[in-house]
């Protein structure tokens, strides 16, 4: 089998990232003591080249690489494969963009910061792209060893270091049990491509234990309850803009993988086995009422957006259950939650970022501590205030149409009460979300007021407004992504 | 099953390894766990080679019980040399400890309870020179070379990661 | 060459090494020695794979066994940094000490 350079077309998106990662430590190499937001500028660039790549490559035919069939090739290039990495893209650029001010004020302003984020979107994008387990399985520790190193980053908190070794030692911990399904899914099925296992009948007991294996890995990925116990204290620690990228990179990577497994082998399994569905449907229950639960009574923001985040993937599950009982939107609905969703959260971080303390540490980080900011920074006020509303599913907002199709979808797969729960939950999450914009907004100002103006800066300002822009814009006209969305399941065979 | 020197070889090598497994959970100075676990990977080695996989065998004891437990004793001279109690002593953790064990031994049953119903048929024959070098290395560089290109992207980003890590500045004032 | 242990044996045994890892992940309390514990599931795992790669006569198997070496390196690297890392902030890795966030 010779490669020819032409064969490798389909994968220049990753290419270029790798190639511009490799650019970043180099220049760090040069750098001195210059300047680094030249360094943010290059990321963005690169990632925003590369998101255009992937869109402008929409509608072209299926590419297989390294492989002849789908049986047998590790990556498979198509339009699912292209918006998930525009998507992936996206949540890098967005970070990339809130990161400079924030890195120069906790000391981690160098090519390497930019460098790690881009390796990330890589391993990202080819777990989007996995034609086999094994694939996913390197494009995951791709993503999951660069963003442990990138929780880990902030110099002046101790909370940091400790937030890194929490996520790394779950990390790896889910590693050995992602690892141990897909060995067993070898041992039944003699192979590990997701073609292969999609011509498996359920009944082997060793596929259907490969595949719960595989499943508790997603849900410790994924922070679905009972998995999710480290991310409220990795939420708080990572640097902020790590944490916006973690909580919608990671999550949008590896639910476009479970998607990409539910209509192979999992969605065959689940219908002809029927202890899919229910265990499916108990985890996202669990993690809606747990994580809106929890989120309610924190007191620290970043907390509360951790738990809520959980809380979003257990939404998130509703839709896999609804993919995995053979309902053909749910997996357009949760492309399209994932991308309403990235854009909000990320905007959410922004607006945190924006008022980061030059000293840091919990206390600024609680309610009381943005009180008055909506009226002493109006535009700040306004963007906090459009998020929370988003997060929470309310019109005009990118966030009411996702949870409108992704509950949708749930009652044509005729799992009407899992729509109602995850109604149910949406509603907790109004108390908590207002809460927010309550602080922003309440009179009593405690003096001396807050000087959250520490991190300021041009790049930060354009990817909130970026955020807002689009969270906006998918509230009010849904229906391009929606189609995008759409040909990128057709392209599944749906 | 006759007694065969295999079936001899997998009785010493498999209970040898579950006794250094053990030891790497319940000896409390964490330098002697981690000879624990090099005799835990040199069983498994052996247990390779029962299996025809001489490479992977003598890769196992190259990578892991050289390179990476070698790095781990480091770290662990590096860091610490104070014994610890294996289990909290704190009433709450003591108590959580039987229901750590009780969730592990559930996922251990329903595996071997898989395992056993699995029905698992004769192996296929091996062509004879399975397992050895140029067999490994003409399927790695046929049929994996993508796994391959992205192994050397992984193991950049483990540098880059490391080395970030531990040279981490102080925020400037 | 027919083999004398069935794969079953062998499957036994991984699970076992495994449940122990998982065990030592959940009950240790030294930070290196929980990794230490991973390290050996992702053994038990490496040892279903080659023994299914026997089974199969695949040698596709021991590919992945080769890959997940490579995997468990990048990782201990940088795992092994954060401990380091932690150990010079808090001079202790043990895992009862990450107690300064607080839900």
């Amino acid at each position: 089998m010779s490669i020819s350079l032409p064969a490798l077309e389909p994968l220049l998106p990753g290419l270029l990232l790798v190639g511009v990662a490799i650019l970043l430590l180099m220049y760090e190499v040069f750098a001195g003591q210059a300047d680094r937001t030249y360094a943010a500028h290059l990321a963005v660039v690169g990632l925003g080249l590369s998101m255009f790549l992937s869109l402008k490559a929409v509608g072209t035919p299926r590419a297989l690489l390294f492989g002849t069939d789908l049986a047998n090739a590790p990556l498979i290039v198509d339009d699912f494969a292209r918006v998930a990495s525009a998507l992936v893209a996206a949540a890098g650029l967005v970070a990339a963009l809130l990161s400079p001010s924030y890195a120069k004020n906790a000391g981690h302003d160098h090519g390497e910061y930019y460098g790690l984020i881009l390796f990330a979107v890589v391993g990202m994008m080819i777990m989007s792209m996995a034609g086999d387990l094994m694939t996913f399985f390197l494009g995951l520790e791709t993503m999951s060893i660069a963003v442990y190193a990138l929780t880990g980053l902030r110099a002046h908190d101790p909370r940091s270091t400790e937030a890194a070794l929490k996520y790394f030692l779950m990390g790896a911990f889910a590693t050995g049990f992602l690892l141990f399904g897909i060995a067993l899914v070898y041992g039944a099925t003699a192979s590990v491509s997701l073609a292969t296992l999609a011509t498996f009948k359920a009944g082997s007991p060793l596929l259907t234990l490969g595949i719960a294996l595989i499943l508790i890995g997603f849900a410790f990925k994924v922070a679905a309850v009972p998995f999710h116990m480290w991310a409220p204290d990795v939420y708080e620690g990572a640097p902020t803009p790590v944490t916006g990228f973690m909580a919608v990179g990671v999550k949008a990577a590896a639910f476009i993988a479970l998607l990409r497994l539910v209509h192979s082998g999992l969605g065959v399994s689940a219908q002809t086995d029927s202890t899919w569905i229910p265990i499916l449907s108990a985890l996202a229950v669990l993690t809606i009422l747990v994580g809106n639960v929890l989120a309610l009574v924190q007191q620290n923001v970043k907390r509360m957006l951790a738990y809520s985040s959980v809380s979003h993937a257990g939404y998130l599950l509703i839709g896999v259950v609804a993919a995995a009982r053979g309902e053909a939107s749910a997996g357009s609905a949760i492309i399209f939650y994932l991308t309403s969703y990235t854009f909000m959260t990320l905007g959410a971080f922004g607006v945190l970022t924006f008022l980061e303390r030059k000293e840091g540490g919990p206390e600024s980080e609680r309610y009381g501590a943005f009180a008055g900011i909506g009226f002493r920074h109006p535009a700040l006020g306004m963007a906090m205030s459009l998020f929370m509303v988003a997060l929470a599913g309310m019109p005009p907002t990118g966030g009411f149409f996702g949870k409108l199709y992704l509950f949708t979808a749930a009652i044509r797969a005729e799992e009407t009460w899992l729509a109602l729960v995850g109604i149910a939950g949406s509603l907790i999450s109004v108390y908590y979300y207002l809460r927010v914009i309550v602080a922003f907004y309440m009179r009593e100002v405690p003096e001396p007021g807050p000087t959250p103006t520490a991190t300021r800066s041009a790049q930060l300002t354009l990817g909130v407004a970026l955020a807002a822009f689009f969270v906006l814009q998918l509230g009010l006209f849904p229906a391009p992504l929606l189609a995008l969305t759409k040909s990128a399941m057709l392209s599944l065979g749906l | 099953m006759g007694f065969t020197p295999e079936a001899l070889l997998f009785a010493v090598f498999s209970v040898s390894s579950v006794i250094a497994a053990l030891g790497v959970v319940v000896i409390r100075d964490p330098v002697k766990a981690a000879l624990s676990l090099i005799a835990c990977f040199f069983s498994i080695s052996c247990l390779f080679v029962l299996q025809s996989a001489e490479l992977l065998a003598v890769l196992e004891i190259l990578v892991y019980a050289g390179a990476i437990m070698v790095l781990f004793v480091f770290v662990i001279m590096l860091v610490e040399n104070r014994d610890e109690a294996i289990v909290n002593p704190a009433l709450g953790q003591r108590l959580g400890v039987p229901l750590k064990l009780a969730a592990v031994a559930l996922v251990a049953f329903a595996l071997l309870n898989g395992v056993r119903r699995a029905g698992l048929s004769t192996p296929e024959d091996l062509p004879t020179d399975f397992g050895s070098v140029s067999s490994v290395g003409h399927e790695f560089f046929d049929n994996f070379l993508f796994h391959f290109e992205v192994t050397s992207v992984l193991l950049l980003v483990g540098i880059v990661g490391a080395v970030v890590i531990s040279k981490r500045r102080k925020p400037q004032t | 060459m027919s083999p004398a242990i069935p794969v079953e044996n062998y499957l036994y045994l991984a699970i076992v090494l495994f449940s122990i890892g998982a065990a030592g992940v959940l009950i240790r309390r030294n930070a290196i020695v929980v990794f230490m514990c991973i390290e050996l599931m992702l053994n038990a795992a490496n040892l279903v794979l080659i023994s299914f790669a026997r089974h199969h006569a695949d040698p596709a198997g021991h590919i992945y066994v080769l890959l997940v070496m490579a995997v468990a390196a990048a990782e201990v690297a940088v795992g092994l940094a954060i401990m380091i890392a932690m150990f010079r902030e808090r001079k202790s890795i043990h895992v009862d000490d990450l107690r300064d966030m607080h839900g």
